[in-house]
């Protein structure tokens, strides 16, 4: 093999070079003792500081390796978005269990300098090493409470799967690195042709171990127990972004390099899509545990977002990124409250909007969006998703995923039933953090706004 | 004692204040609204926002201070009628276009307008909606006693969406007003309802959901094949035959959730019956409109060859409903529950006099929904009253309140008996007009729903005498005898209804000159569409 001449041009990478370094730079400052809140308020404002220059620094770097395109400035904007959040999320939950903070600020930032790669990445393996520098941060954060039993089960699960599904996915590489002599996207794209058989194979292995990622029926095994067990941010951050940066990147993958073979992988993806919407929205109704609750529609909202790539074209494509956008809010928000109320059975839920009145009107619309009910943001990405399937012709599909969706509302409005309709049978030993509480109103306003006002970010 | 009389004074002072401002508010914006008539203000968005900002306004007082968050109410209510009063002044009768009409691009995406206006038929639902939810706030003054402060966010909430729905004409825009007019509503019969609201609010939620997506998938093909959502271009396309009958019913199953047609009303009589008396009278009074409203503004005039082969079927379902109905009222032990499926036998008759498809059906049918609307929702509100008084809705509890109560027995009289149809009330106008549409159409749905009227006045005549006359049972003596008959708060609340049953019993043509040309305008365009299709 010729290794080719590739320019060095590294202006695309900056932001991801800035984050790398400031990374690094909390990981070396939890040798000295620093002000928790200057710490987290200080990457807070590093992380927004870095969406100016991913849109500055738009373009190619280390030759057709790294790519920032309009595509990936706008999913890296909601993953740095969502790290935010989370981040504020997990700052207020490890601050009221004394959990030292810094190791898990520098997981989550390196999980999501992970997953920025990943979706600019145009070469397997990039790919393939900035996918595992991502599983390999989240990994750790999911035991990053070192003496919860369950959190540690959750996280060896989380390792031992995620560990086979990077396996998998690796066999696939190797075969489609074997079917086309590269691992260049371009390259691959040209030479697609050559071994058709072997190719398939690769691809299919491949789309396997994605399909692990992202948590879709028959792969989902994972999902409830890891979600369940994690600490409560850490599930909000794992359910939520990983989601964001592996659709994303999978579905460029899928549309950009491999249009020819639309017929085979969206038939696989067809199958695994109604599966995922069936079993996840099923299976989230007799669910007694909020957080597992929460990841069972967290299972089926991954189905509804691969209505979109299945179309497989550009359009398509942009309707997922929107749903990944407001997915984002809605489920980081809907996590929040979860930490808010420091109550893990739904029962608990009961008469809570007694107590607070505000908070349990922004679970409320987060319930509501995740139904899918207008005014709110879950709506009009949902309608997107929908319009998308149809116009390619795939009506049977959305009344299906429509079905489904009114199964997925009586779960749903379960929540909002006991909040406001049941008188409480405890009181709520909530915890009061200024960082929690700007996350919801965050997420609740921007999930409103974003519902009345679609034309920011539809694409 | 002394405590009391504060409060009693201070009350006295808020309303004094509120009083005062709404008729300086109301009349200035009336002044501004005639002579505004040639430059032109977004009235139309005023009348949905208004509320909202009131409902915004209710969210930051604090909720101990209850006083203040009903007179609040009551003052956004009133003016929000008022501000409705140069829609009805100064409304053009002599053309069938839309009027007041707002147009801004919404989302540039997609190409969709946040476009609204009115016409003959939706003029009347905003006023009716206008004013039903002032009686609303005045009903449920002591009724509701827990978050009173949700209470009347919500109710603002869902009368801002429900005259959205009948402004819109974007077909985006009307399914989203359609679709969040459900979240206040479902918390509505879900918090303040009776014993088993909370299984009638998801049953109610559930079923109108179901039927929406499927209508939202109707709204989406549409939407693809023309390229535009815009409900005047809609109606310009003729679409091929069996889409139209797919999209028919697409957009049926959404509407007939919400008439209630047989045999998906279910959900009707468990929310009815449920909600506390707000809002079954915004229930009834409006909200089961919306779906009549759908199948005139979309159905007919989109899908006209579609409509007029399901024509037969429509016009049998809608007498099963109405002698369904009516018969099931015979056996009902619960005074809600028989006005809800009287609700279901009546509506029957707006969709029979609607799928008739001749002038005075249609006309017959509108009229009736409007007096639907007035009369049920009166009804209501009497049930409310003496509920409030006797904590029980058995009818076998009852008896003689005649005797107890007796200008309140009067009026419910009145309301009763229009409810029946006779001569002299409103309710006879729409029936009739109905029947004579129907007949017209096909005779024997006629003459079987006329069958039914006969049974409408059994179980309504029977039930008058069943509570009001008799002797007086020690129940009622207990619960009744203390509280008196109708304070003048109650009587403020139902005087506006007898008012309306009367005027459009006797002078029907004020109401009807609104719908003359609207309804001309959508039977030509109707028979056009069938023309060019032949």
């Amino acid at each position: 093999m010729n290794i080719p001449q590739v320019p060095l041009n590294f202006h695309a990478l900056i932001p991801e070079i800035c984050l790398t370094a400031f990374a690094s730079l909390i990981l070396l400052l939890s040798l000295i003792r620093i002000n928790k809140f200057l710490l987290i308020w200080s990457s807070v404002l590093f992380l927004s500081f870095l969406f100016p220059l991913i849109i500055i620094y738009e373009g190619k770097a280390l030759g057709e390796f790294f790519l920032n395109d309009f595509s990936a400035i706008y999913l890296k904007i909601i993953i740095i978005l969502g790290t935010i959040l989370s981040l504020l999320l997990l700052s207020s939950y490890l601050r009221s269990r004394l959990i030292i903070l810094k190791d898990s600020i520098a997981l989550l930032l390196f999980a999501s300098l992970g997953m920025m790669l990943l979706v600019s990445s145009r070469e397997l393996i990039s790919f393939f090493v900035s996918l595992e520098l991502m599983s390999l941060s989240l990994y750790a954060l999911v035991a990053i409470r070192k003496y919860d039993i369950r959190a540690n089960e959750a996280a060896i699960k989380y390792f031992m799967l995620g560990g086979i599904s990077t396996a998998i996915m690796l066999f696939g590489i190797a075969l489609l690195y074997g079917a086309t002599n590269s691992t260049e996207f371009l390259a691959i794209f040209q030479n697609l042709s050559r071994n058709p058989e072997l190719f398939l194979t690769g691809l299919g292995l491949f789309i396997v171990g994605l399909c692990f990622k992202v948590a879709l029926v028959p792969f989902h095994m994972w999902a409830p127990d890891v979600y369940e067990g994690a600490p409560t941010p850490v599930t909000a951050f794992i359910s939520t972004l990983p989601k964001v940066a592996v659709l994303g990147a999978f579905g460029r993958i899928l549309i950009e390099i491999f249009p020819n073979y639309h017929a085979q992988w969206s038939s696989f993806l067809i199958v695994l899509a109604v599966l995922t919407i069936l079993l996840g929205n099923i299976l989230a109704l007799p669910q007694k545990n909020i957080k597992r609750m929460l990841a069972y529609s967290s299972i089926a909202h991954g189905g509804y977002v691969v209505l979109g790539l299945i179309v497989g074209t550009e359009t398509g494509f942009n309707a997922v990124m929107t749903y990944m956008l407001v997915y984002a809010l809605m489920n980081i928000g809907a996590f929040g409250m979860v930490i808010a109320f420091n109550e893990e059975e739904i029962e608990y839920y009961k008469g809570l909007n007694k107590f607070h009145p505000v908070l349990s009107f922004a679970m409320l619309i987060f319930m509501f969006s995740l139904t899918g009910v207008p005014p709110t943001a879950g709506f009009i990405v949902k309608f997107n998703i929908f319009l998308q399937a149809i116009k390619a012709g795939y009506t049977w599909l959305v009344i299906i995923a429509v079905l489904f969706t009114v199964v997925s509302a009586y779960y749903y409005l379960r929540v909002v039933m006991y909040m406001y309709m049941k008188d409480p049978i405890k009181v709520p030993e909530s915890f009061r953090h200024r960082e929690l509480h700007i996350v919801i109103a965050l997420c609740a306003i921007g999930v409103l706004i974003l519902g009345v006002l679609p034309f920011f970010y539809i694409i | 004692m002394s405590t009391e009389y504060v409060i009693k004074k201070e009350m006295k002072k808020h309303l004094l204040i509120a009083l005062l401002i709404t008729i300086l508010a109301g009349s200035t914006i009336i002044a501004f609204g005639i002579a505004v008539n040639n430059f032109k203000y977004p009235l139309l968005s005023t009348l949905i926002f208004f509320p909202l900002l009131g409902s915004l306004f209710i969210f930051f007082i604090s909720s101990q201070r209850e006083e203040l968050i009903k007179v609040t109410t009551l003052v956004v209510a009133i003016v929000e009628f008022i501000l409705s009063l140069p829609l009805y002044l100064s409304f053009d009768k002599y053309s069938s276009k839309m009027q007041f009409i707002e147009k801004y691009l919404w989302i540039p995406q997609w190409g969709i307008y946040y476009s609204l206006g009115v016409d003959g038929i939706s003029i009347l639902f905003i006023l009716l909606s206008g004013l039903l939810t002032i009686l609303c706030v005045l009903v449920s003054w002591n009724e509701i006693n827990k978050k009173i402060k949700e209470f009347y966010i919500c109710l603002l909430l869902t009368h801002s969406a429900m005259i959205g729905v009948f402004m819109s004409l974007d077909i985006f825009l009307f399914y989203i007003f359609w679709e969040a007019m459900l979240i206040p509503m479902y918390l509505i019969i879900g918090v303040w309802g009776g014993p088993r609201r909370i299984y009638s609010a998801i049953k109610f939620f559930l079923y109108t959901f179901i039927g929406s997506l499927l209508m939202l998938i109707g709204i989406i093909i549409l939407y693809l094949h023309t390229g535009t959502s815009d409900l005047m271009r809609l109606t310009q396309f003729s679409y091929p035959y069996k889409m139209q009958i797919w999209l028919f019913l697409a957009f049926l199953s959404a509407f007939a959730v919400k008439v209630p047609m047989w045999p998906v009303h279910t959900w009707l009589p468990d929310a009815h019956t449920e909600a506390p008396t707000a809002g079954s009278v915004i229930l009834a009074g409006i909200l089961i409109k919306m779906g009549a409203y759908g199948l005139l503004r979309f159905n007919i005039p989109m899908f006209p060859e579609a409509t007029l082969a399901l024509k037969p079927f429509m016009l049998i379902l809608s007498v099963i409903a109405i002698i369904y109905g009516a018969l099931i009222c015979l056996v009902q032990t619960d005074l809600k529950r028989l006005i809800a499926y009287s609700s279901v036998s009546h509506m029957g008759f707006v969709t029979l006099g609607i799928f008739a498809l001749n002038h005075q059906g249609i006309q017959g049918g509108i009229l009736q929904m409007i007096n639907h609307g007035i009369i049920t929702g009166a009804l209501f509100l009497c049930i409310g009253i003496v509920y409030q008084r006797s904590h029980t809705r058995e009818i076998a509890k009852y008896g003689g309140v005649a005797s107890v109560m007796p200008i309140y027995s009067a009026l419910f009289m009145v309301f009763l008996l229009a409810s029946i149809g006779l001569p002299g009330t409103n309710g006879f106008i729409g029936e009739f007009l109905i029947l004579l549409g129907a007949f017209k159409a096909w005779k024997l749905m006629s003459i079987l729903g006329a069958t039914a009227l006969i049974i409408g006045a059994a179980y309504m005549l029977w039930l008058y005498e069943r509570v009001f006359f008799k002797k007086t049972t020690p129940y009622i003596n207990e619960h009744i005898r203390g509280y008196g008959d109708l304070n003048s708060r109650e009587i403020v609340t139902l005087l506006p209804l007898l008012l309306a049953v009367f005027w459009i019993g006797f002078y029907p043509k004020e109401i009807l000159s609104f719908l003359d040309l609207s309804v001309r305008d959508l039977l030509n365009h109707f028979n056009s569409m069938i023309g060019v299709a032949k």
